[in-house]
């Protein structure tokens, strides 16, 4: 039982690695498009960059 | 990605209810190394990226360089990570101690893994400048020597780590069912971590126009 125990911590661990891997990917994803929303909103309304 | 995952999934699957019991190994734990091992070459991949990366920044200035080798260095933490922790889960089990600073193949590892947490943190809290450029692929370009080193490591000094099983010569050897678990493990973790390298490529060339963007727009 404690051998299911040992493995099960293991694999956890790795598939949990690879999770937050793809996690913080997609937040810098959204994080890109979130800061090329901002541009894009500068240029298409530069009043409001300058305030 | 997914498409990776699930053939490493399916190795796992295969390693639980298909592969034999390995010999030399009591238990069940042994079977950690279906993803640890595979992880572990793929890691040698990544670190070869990282080398290739930072040579061409440091031989050509390339642009391409600088991102493969950033791209390369999260992909050698992921995989770093994996092998380093699973191994010591694994040592835990089969050992009683999870680590032992006396064998050389488990130290050049946990060194190799350091560097690429080390590469990581630095490339998100420093300015880029060139001459971070060119600290970052000096150390890259060090790391990589860490790898046949690694690879080496319990041919040459065997304490603790099982010895080599592929190339190791007589007394190497593997089950033919546990290699090719194996092999389909890293076929998985290869296309997974191409998958990986192509988006991460493309959010590391945004996120650098989009610094030179905002640079122009201030």
């Amino acid at each position: 039982m404690e051998d299911i125990a040992y493995l099960a911590a293991a694999y956890a661990v790795m598939i949990g690695l690879i999770g937050w891997f793809t996690w913080q990917l997609m937040d810098r994803i959204n994080d890109v498009t979130a800061r090329m929303d901002a541009v894009e909103s500068s240029l298409t309304n530069p009043t409001d960059s300058d305030e | 990605m997914l498409a990776g995952l699930l053939i490493a999934g399916s190795a796992l699957v295969l390693g639980f209810l298909v592969a034999p019991d390995a010999k030399g190994f009591e238990g069940d734990s042994y079977r950690i190394i279906f993803w640890h091992v595979p992880a572990a070459w793929t890691s040698f991949l990544t670190f070869g990226m990282l080398f290739v990366g930072s040579l061409a920044w440091f031989s050509k200035r390339a642009e391409w360089g600088w991102t493969l080798a950033g791209v390369a260095a999260e992909l050698s933490l992921l995989f770093g990570l994996m092998v380093v922790t699973s191994g010591p889960i694994w040592g835990a089990a089969e050992w009683g101690v999870p680590w032992d600073w006396t064998d050389a193949r488990l130290n050049t590892y946990g060194v190799l893994s350091a560097i690429a947490l080390f590469l990581v943190l630095s490339r998100r809290s420093q300015p880029d400048t060139p001459e971070y450029r060119d600290v970052f692929c000096g150390i890259g370009l060090f790391g990589f020597l860490l790898v046949p080193l690694t690879y080496m490591a319990t041919r040459w000094w065997q304490e603790r780590h099982p010895g080599p099983v592929i190339g190791g010569g007589e007394e190497g050897g593997v089950d033919t069912i546990i290699l090719q678990i194996w092999l389909l493990a890293f076929l998985g973790m290869v296309i997974l971590m191409i998958g990986q390298t192509m988006v991460s490529w493309e959010v590391q060339k945004s996120e650098q126009r989009l610094a030179e963007l905002q640079q122009r727009l201030d």
